[in-house]
């Protein structure tokens, strides 16, 4: 196996809760508690979870854009986790991001072609006709006209401006880029182009994603690989047929049952597991296993003891006390 | 079908915003004890559709023209005290925000037993155990100390089921739900959908589903209306629309959707342009611009709507294309 592009190991992210006399925490959020994975240069690690499990903060803390308080993020020989400011903005060229919302991630006072071409200018890679130029290029890159340099983010619907978000992005060539639910605030019909978009370019281009989402059927139709997250910990990962063919992880088998399928025949034969009760919060996680609250076959163990990410024979890692 | 055996007839329904017409000429029928989605993307009139039922259009929007039939009234034409002892009482409706729906300075118990009462003549203990029934009902744990509390205090998914419990709470005979789960997790919704689906199985309440996701329409639908730029350009059974839709819109929009079976990394079926905004609507077909099969006729003159089978209607004049299999995907 060649050696991996990202290495993220243990990384712990906890938010103080402030409250009481002079605003002195009173304990913690604990969004992301004890991560590690792997990402190899040119794929893409789905990462899947409901709201509040720690998912964004997971990839947010990856461009360090929130500080972890614990753990690596080793991009080749540097950790990210590790940088000052000035090796940070240096080592940011290799990473970047898109994310959920096209409309607050443009300036709406700077032309699009400007918003493109400001990664290129801060770092010193272009500048006067080569930075046309090589704007010109980014927009056709991404299916748009180079004459659309000139406008405003106004001008442009939902989806267009998405693809502005991607060329953004690709500017400095990174090796990776993390994207936050980039089609989840597009319309239905909309989402596919970009899809499609960051697929082609992966293939062309050799650019890895770590693709965070709540939407399993757009995860599955893009990753390679795929991590489920739930109160801030990966409880499995996977190959991804192998996560939708044969989830291990109670959770895991609970969310893939509990996605809506487009077909009303499928739907009325399909077994269901309908989880009871809501996530705990994750600033009191319970004691043990973080699902154990609604699983259905936690056992005592489960309520005492954290489960370990744990590799299995098949491939797949799960964290979880009744999985072989 | 024969227009006595409806619960709800709309008919031509149109509703303005600013000499537009953003709803344009709708019409659809509701049977007792039926589940009809209307679906579509954000910007196409579903959600407005909805509020002009019950008279509940925003400022900016006010009714055109056309008939709400419900249980023998015109509802666009019954006077504001009518329409309040109908809402929450014969006709329900909850939205897609529950934390929004709720009033933040009442007790959940304070807003069921307002809700209870206002509705029907009931000492206070009375109905204050008809809310504890209630919240049995939608599955809330520890209804006592629920009815205590503020909605602050409550999960989204609590909270939805509050509102559902207040909807359902005078009996309705028709539940307007406006994206009751796109707010919520996918395992929540899956608790929520199946809630009312029992719920609803058991009382015979009809329910107009309002909702973009081709995957809740499954699910819970009998039969579905298909809306694109303020028309509906398709209806029929659940098992039709989905086994054999007619209109290319539909085709494509069911193509779109990313499925557990698709080949995955490949590239997705995807419908050319955007959704317009209302002041872009073309002068023909609105979906026209968007569609492979439109020709001249398509881009000049709106299709009326054909019957193509019993109880099954399309508004495309290609429609005769579709079914023979002439659509490029």
């Amino acid at each position: 196996m060649s050696v991996p592009l990202l290495v993220v190991q243990e990384l712990r992210v906890h938010f103080p809760i402030r409250g009481g006399w002079f605003g002195r925490a009173r304990g913690a959020i604990r969004a992301v508690d004890g991560v590690s994975f792997q990402i190899r240069a040119g794929e893409t690690l789905g990462l899947v979870g409901e709201s509040g499990c720690g998912k964004s903060t997971l990839g947010n803390a990856i461009l360090r854009i929130v500080d972890p308080i614990g753990g690596a993020v080793r991009l080749g020989d540097v950790d990210l986790a590790a940088l000052d400011a000035a090796e940070l903005r240096e080592a940011r060229r290799r990473v970047q991001m898109i994310f959920q919302d096209p409309y607050a991630s443009l300036d709406p006072r700077m032309t699009v072609g400007n918003s493109i071409g400001e990664p290129l200018l801060v770092h010193g890679l272009a500048r006067g006709p080569k930075l046309r130029h090589d704007i010109e290029s980014l927009l056709e890159r991404v299916g748009l006209s180079p004459a659309h340099a000139d406008r405003f983010p106004h001008e442009f619907s939902g989806g267009q401006r998405q693809r502005l978000v991607i060329a953004r992005a690709l500017a400095l060539s990174p090796d990776l880029i993390v994207c936050d639910e980039p089609v989840s605030a597009l319309d239905v019909s909309v989402r596919g182009q970009i899809l499609n978009l960051l697929l082609e370019l992966q293939r062309s281009l050799g650019t890895a994603y770590l693709f965070i989402s709540h939407d399993l059927s757009v995860v599955r139709h893009v990753s390679d690989r795929i991590a489920v997250m739930y109160l801030g910990r990966i409880v499995e990962i996977a190959a991804r047929d192998a996560l939708f063919s044969r989830p291990l992880h109670p959770y895991t088998r609970a969310l893939i049952s509990a996605i809506p399928l487009p077909d009303p025949v499928a739907q009325r034969t399909r077994g269901r597991i309908i989880l009871r009760g809501e996530t705990p919060s994750p600033a009191s996680p319970p004691p043990g296993c973080p699902f154990h609250t609604r699983c259905p076959i936690a056992i005592d163990v489960c309520r005492r003891e954290v489960p370990v990410l744990t590799p299995k024979s098949s491939g797949a890692s799960v964290a979880c006390h009744l999985v072989d | 079908m024969n227009a006595l055996a409806q619960l709800l007839s709309v008919r031509d329904l149109t509703v303005m915003i600013a000499r537009r017409e953003v709803v344009d000429h709708v019409s659809f029928d509701l049977a007792p004890g039926e589940t009809l989605a209307l679906v579509g993307e954000s910007g196409c009139g579903k959600s407005l559709t909805a509020l002009a039922l019950l008279r509940l259009l925003p400022g900016a929007a006010h009714p055109g023209g056309g008939a709400v039939l419900f249980e023998g009234a015109d509802l666009l034409q019954m006077d504001e005290g009518f329409m309040r002892r109908l809402r929450g009482n014969r006709a329900s409706i909850i939205f897609q925000d529950p934390q929004n729906s709720l009033d933040p300075l009442m007790t959940i118990g304070n807003q069921l037993i307002e809700g209870i009462r206002a509705h029907r003549n009931l000492p206070r203990a009375a109905a204050r155990a008809e809310a504890l029934a209630m919240l049995n009902a939608v599955g809330i744990s520890e209804p006592e100390q629920r009815l205590a509390q503020y909605p602050f205090e409550l999960s989204g998914g609590m909270c939805q089921r509050v509102m559902i419990a207040i909807a359902l709470a005078a009996r309705p005979a028709v539940l307007i739900a406006d994206e009751p789960t796109t707010a919520l997790d996918v395992t929540i919704q899956a608790q929520i959908l199946d809630l009312m689906k029992g719920l609803l199985r058991d009382s015979g309440t009809s329910i107009l589903l309002i909702t973009h996701d081709m995957g809740v329409v499954a699910e819970m639908a009998d039969r579905v209306a298909v809306m694109y730029a303020g028309r509906i350009v398709e209806t029929g059974s659940a098992d039709t629309i989905f086994g054999a839709p007619r209109h290319p819109y539909t085709v494509l929009l069911l193509k779109s959707v990313a499925r557990l079976d698709d080949v995955p990394k490949t590239p997705m079926a995807v419908i050319q342009g955007s959704v317009p905004a209302h002041e872009e609507w073309p002068p023909g077909c609105r979906f026209a611009p968007r569609c492979p099969l439109a020709g001249a006729q398509c881009l000049a003159e709106i299709p009326p709507d054909v019957t193509i089978d019993r109880d099954r209607t399309v508004a495309c004049w290609r429609h005769g294309d579709v079914t023979a299999g002439r659509l490029p995907t």
